[in-house]
């Protein structure tokens, strides 16, 4: 499983972060909350290069470099392929950023905690991202789908 | 079948995984020389800075063991007999396997010095090292750390943020001389020294003093409650040569991680793999090479075919609040070299033909997965791509298009 996103179809409104960031870390999808009160974290982040954008997705990969290389077992999968960090393990030592392909998994600029995309595994429904983007350039596939 | 695993390390749970991916009935032992559990080793450092933080440093725990249905053996092997099949532990028990690997991992080399039979001289490899310097912390003030490299770091950091005054050894003109290029590790010198270290370059320990005293070639003296040495790692290979299974310095292994023994498997930091770069077969002692090779030859041993298509030398090491990146060939004929440098962030490529060959980012973490697998998978892009790159101040979104477009088209990251 993974969130695929859609180059011709993103506007680059960022909708997809700010949605991302309020479902995670308690806020509940609290979007307001989130940015008025809180630290909003987005585990997803949108690539813009001039008129090109798209969010920088996690492909939850089969032989994910991310997962072998976490030098302290923080980094997980979920019996549904979902893979995520255990941060109370997690010593910010960087090798899954430096190994992950699509520069997905990354330190957070706020806090320089490491964090990635875990497909909004502790709420209902598809992704907040995928909810919430206005253009339906994100699209929630298994197997292996590509667009 | 019956799979024996020798050492219960990174490689050893990665070799777990990858069975139980394909066989899930077949018996698994594993012959655990540490008797201390699959921990992590990299770990032993934070633990050493914060014991009660990181009281906990298993790679996986005893659950996973028993979930995976495996037997965990607390002995060293002695013996191995590739012709019965079978191993002798130091318990004077025989075990005999179908499939066996070896994932012995690496022990630190030691330097024939005057005095370093002393108590309080040590390495930094096992966590009982760690916890032995831990129990004699109290009485430690000067610390003497001999070889610069990562694991001489680690220790010197971890000391360091436990108050100790660190005297940094390392022979070379240049801190990290594997990592980093001079003008890199000029940079890193500067930060530490900043931070109170002592670093003394292109000097070597001659003699360790009873009386508390280090001595160098230069006949300087230094007081030292506790000396580190950290001069280098190799890989434990007795038991294969003792064997005859064919060794260099590390365990010669086919692509599928099978030695010169068809029932004889090694991977991790004792096997000899491809790195790409280079095109050899070499010992690449690094923790994420050791589980995906433990994983793949788990397979393998399980009846897959699942062939190492090659690894990178790469590292990624956090020394207080830098964070220093780096891999491939940091050196060597026709490298083109592009840097870049702001306060205290550092980027250099070195490339051949269109090929990044290899990189240091200091301080810049977030650009380095494309980096490094540009390298590992050998996409082409030409120098004045990544020139562009620079020059728009590297970051994520500046990564050359080619790369996501080479990306896409390979499969083996898939999904599920
Ligand atoms: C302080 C420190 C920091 C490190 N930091 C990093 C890092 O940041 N990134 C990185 O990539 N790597 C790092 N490493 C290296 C990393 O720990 C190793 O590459 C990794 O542990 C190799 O895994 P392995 O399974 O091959 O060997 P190990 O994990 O060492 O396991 C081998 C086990 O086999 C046992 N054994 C050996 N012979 C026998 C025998 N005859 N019978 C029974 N058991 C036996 C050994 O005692 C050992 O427990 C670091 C190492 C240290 C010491
Ligand atoms: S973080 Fe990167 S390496 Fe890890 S699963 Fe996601 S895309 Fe793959
Ligand atoms: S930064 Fe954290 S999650 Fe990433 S490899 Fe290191 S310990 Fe694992």
């Amino acid at each position: 499983m993974k969130v695929i996103a859609i180059p011709e179809y993103c506007l680059g409104c960022a909708l997809c972060e700010i949605y991302c960031a309020a479902e995670h870390d308690g806020y509940q999808g609290q979007v307001l909350k989130a940015f008025k009160k809180g630290q909003p974290e987005p585990r997803s982040l949108l690539l813009v290069n001039g008129p090109v954008s798209r969010l920088n997705t996690c492909r939850h990969c089969d032989d994910a470099p991310c997962l072998h290389g976490c030098i302290s077992g923080a980094i997980k999968r979920d019996e549904e392929g979902i893979i995520h960090i255990d941060e109370q393990r997690c010593v910010l030592c960087y090798t899954c950023v430096m190994l992950c392909p699509y520069g997905h998994v990354h330190p957070s600029a706020r806090s320089g905690r490491i964090i990635k995309c875990d497909l909004c595994r502790d709420s209902e429904g598809l992704p907040a991202c995928v909810r919430h983007c206005p253009n339906g350039a994100l699209k929630l596939c298994s197997g292996r789908e590509e667009v | 079948m019956k799979y024996l695993i020798v050492g219960n390390g990174i490689a050893a749970c990665g070799a777990v995984e990858g069975i139980r991916s394909k066989d899930k009935e077949g018996g698994i032992t594993i012959i655990d020389g540490e008797k201390r559990g699959a921990y992590t080793r990299p770990l032993i450092s934070y633990y050493l800075s914060d014991p009660h933080l990181y009281r906990d440093i298993n790679y996986r725990s005893l659950d996973f063991f028993r979930e995976q249905q495996v037997k965990l053996i607390p002995a060293r092997a002695l013996h191995l007999d590739p012709a019965l099949k079978r191993l002798t532990l130091d318990d004077g028990r025989q075990l005999s396997y179908d499939k066996l690997l070896l994932a012995t991992g690496s022990t630190p080399v030691q330097l024939p010095i005057p005095g370093a039979e002393q108590a309080w001289v040590k390495n930094f490899y096992t966590l009982q090292e760690a916890e032995e310097i831990q129990d004699e912390l109290e009485k430690v003030q000067e610390v003497v750390v001999v070889g610069s490299g990562l694991i001489g770091m680690k220790a010197a950091e971890a000391l360091s943020k436990r108050g100790c005054s660190i005297h940094l050894l390392e022979k070379e003109s240049q801190l990290l001389p594997r990592q980093l290029s001079p003008g890199a590790a000029r940079l890193l010198q500067d930060y530490l020294s900043r931070q109170g270290w002592d670093i003394i370059l292109g000097e070597e320990l001659t003699l360790i003093h009873p009386d508390h005293k280090v001595e160098l070639n230069s006949h300087r003296l230094i007081p030292a409650d506790l000396v580190i040495i950290a001069a280098g790692t190799r890989p434990q290979i007795e038991l294969a040569q003792e064997a005859q299974v064919k060794v260099n310095r590390g365990i010669v292994v086919d692509s599928y991680f099978r030695t010169s023994d068809d029932n004889i498997y090694a991977a991790g930091d004792v096997a000899e793999t491809l790195n790409i770069v280079s095109g050899k077969h070499e010992v690449m002692a690094l923790l994420p090479h050791a589980h995906q090779e433990g994983y793949l030859a788990g397979c393998n041993m399980a009846g897959c075919n699942y062939p190492d298509t090659g690894n990178i030398l790469m590292n990624s090491l956090s020394l207080l609040s830098w964070k220093i990146c780096s891999a491939g060939a940091l050196e060597g004929q026709g490298l083109e070299f592009l840097s870049w440098c702001r306060k205290e962030q550092l980027l250099e490529l070195m490339i051949k033909d269109n090929y990044l060959q290899g990189y240091i980012a200091i301080n810049i973490p977030e650009i380095t997965g494309p980096l490094t697998n540009t390298i590992r998978h050998k996409i082409s892009i030409p120098a004045s791509k990544w020139e562009e790159f620079i020059a728009e101040g590297p970051a994520l979104k500046h990564i050359p298009l080619t790369y996501w477009q080479e990306l896409r088209r390979i499969e083996s990251y898939g999904s599920n």
